[in-house]
């Protein structure tokens, strides 16, 4: 209700049975979010206390609202806010971003070598990569990662390249408006997913929101580096378990669990 | 040497059968060599990809994902009898699988 108060007052009407209501690229980050916060109360509730953040892509909203830095409605305004700026420098052209399973880095390199404006925007695995760029790029892309041998080659429902060159313009209008807001040091640290630094002050924060759209980021190091620091329990918050999946290809003693799991018990 | 081969295939049958009986949180005595991966058991390439990296250590293979892909697209495995039969195809010819065509 709050969310449907703040930012799009059709949000009341959502079921998670109503597919079409996912078509809407802003509405569906909204509700990301909103789960993610919801995930966020749930993990309070029983006790379950984090002690390091990462947002992965767009999941760094509602991670900052677990960590205290930010409050809900702002989480939304950043959304809102964002998608606003996004839309205004991606509606001269047809983008997107796909994903690629079962081909390595190198072999992926090969494939964008005539495709210059298509970027991994993230590696989630040693198997699984992220592309951005525009969609005709894309497409070429992924028909020459069939040819080299990828398992699964498909374009995700995205009509933005997140975390490409191409959002530079629109990130520097967002950060106008990071600015603006009221945004607190962590009272638990976040690990950046595009450095692996770990932040907890309002100026790393502002700078991660803003270099988050137009940076490229990496789960696969992100783990890997939480691993290194002794972490064995990961708890994915947001729908579905496609990080719990591919962490199946990262090596170490450590237990990586899916909102599913948690809510069983 | 065929009955190696039958041991064989009753033994990558056993992990395959176990194996989606986990990931996918269904009684083994629900899957056979007919159940097709994705319709039946809503399966991804993410699974498929981690069975291979199963029976690379199992049985020590010499063989890169990304010829197994381009196999794959040539003879692509629905069901989890055409997994098995391709499995077996990969442990006896590794690399070498795709000069079968």
């Amino acid at each position: 209700m709050k969310a449907s108060r703040v930012v799009d007052s059709d949000l009341v009407y959502f079921h998670p049975e109503n597919q079409n209501f996912l078509d809407h690229e802003l509405r569906t980050q909204y509700l990301a979010f909103i789960y993610g916060c919801a995930i966020s109360g749930i993990l309070q509730e029983r006790g379950i206390h984090p002690k390091f953040l990462a947002g992965y892509s767009m999941g760094i909203y509602a991670a900052l609202v677990h960590g205290g830095a930010l409050s809900f409605k702002n989480g939304l305004l950043l959304i809102r806010n964002a998608f606003q700026e996004i839309s205004y420098t991606t509606m001269t052209d047809r983008f997107g971003m796909a994903g690629i399973t079962g081909l390595m880095e190198p072999d992926i390199r090969i494939v964008l070598e005539s495709l210059p404006d298509v970027e991994i925007t993230n590696q989630n695995s040693a198997y699984s990569f992220v592309l951005s760029g525009r969609q005709q790029d894309l497409e070429k892309a992924l028909d020459a990662a069939r040819e080299e041998g990828a398992f699964h080659a498909r374009m995700l429902n995205v009509n933005v390249p997140y975390h490409s060159h191409l959002l530079k313009s629109a990130a520097l209008q967002f950060a106008k408006f990071v600015y603006t807001l009221d945004i607190h040091s962590l009272n638990l640290p976040l690990i950046s997913v595009l450095n692996q630094d770990i932040l907890s002050s309002p100026e790393d924060i502002k700078t991660e929101l803003v270099e988050n759209l137009y940076k490229h980021f990496n789960w696969h190091t992100t783990q890997l580096k939480m691993l290194n620091m002794g972490i064995n329990l990961f708890v994915e918050c947001g729908p579905g378990k496609s990080l719990q999946k591919n962490s199946r290809f990262i090596d170490g003693e450590y237990r990586f669990l899916s909102m599913d799991e948690i809510l069983k018990h | 040497m065929a009955q190696i081969a039958e041991n064989r295939r009753k033994e990558i049958q056993e992990i395959v059968y176990d194996f989606f009986a986990d990931e996918c949180e269904v009684d083994v005595s629900e899957i056979s060599d007919q159940t097709n991966i994705i319709k039946d058991l809503d399966g991804d390439s993410l699974m498929f990809l981690e069975l291979i990296e199963i029976f690379k250590k199992k049985y020590s293979l010499e063989i890169e994902l990304k010829t197994i892909g381009k196999y794959a697209v040539k003879h692509p495995v629905e069901t989890i009898g055409q997994l098995i039969d391709m499995q077996m195809l990969i442990i006896e010819h590794e690399n070498r699988i795709l000069e079968l065509d």
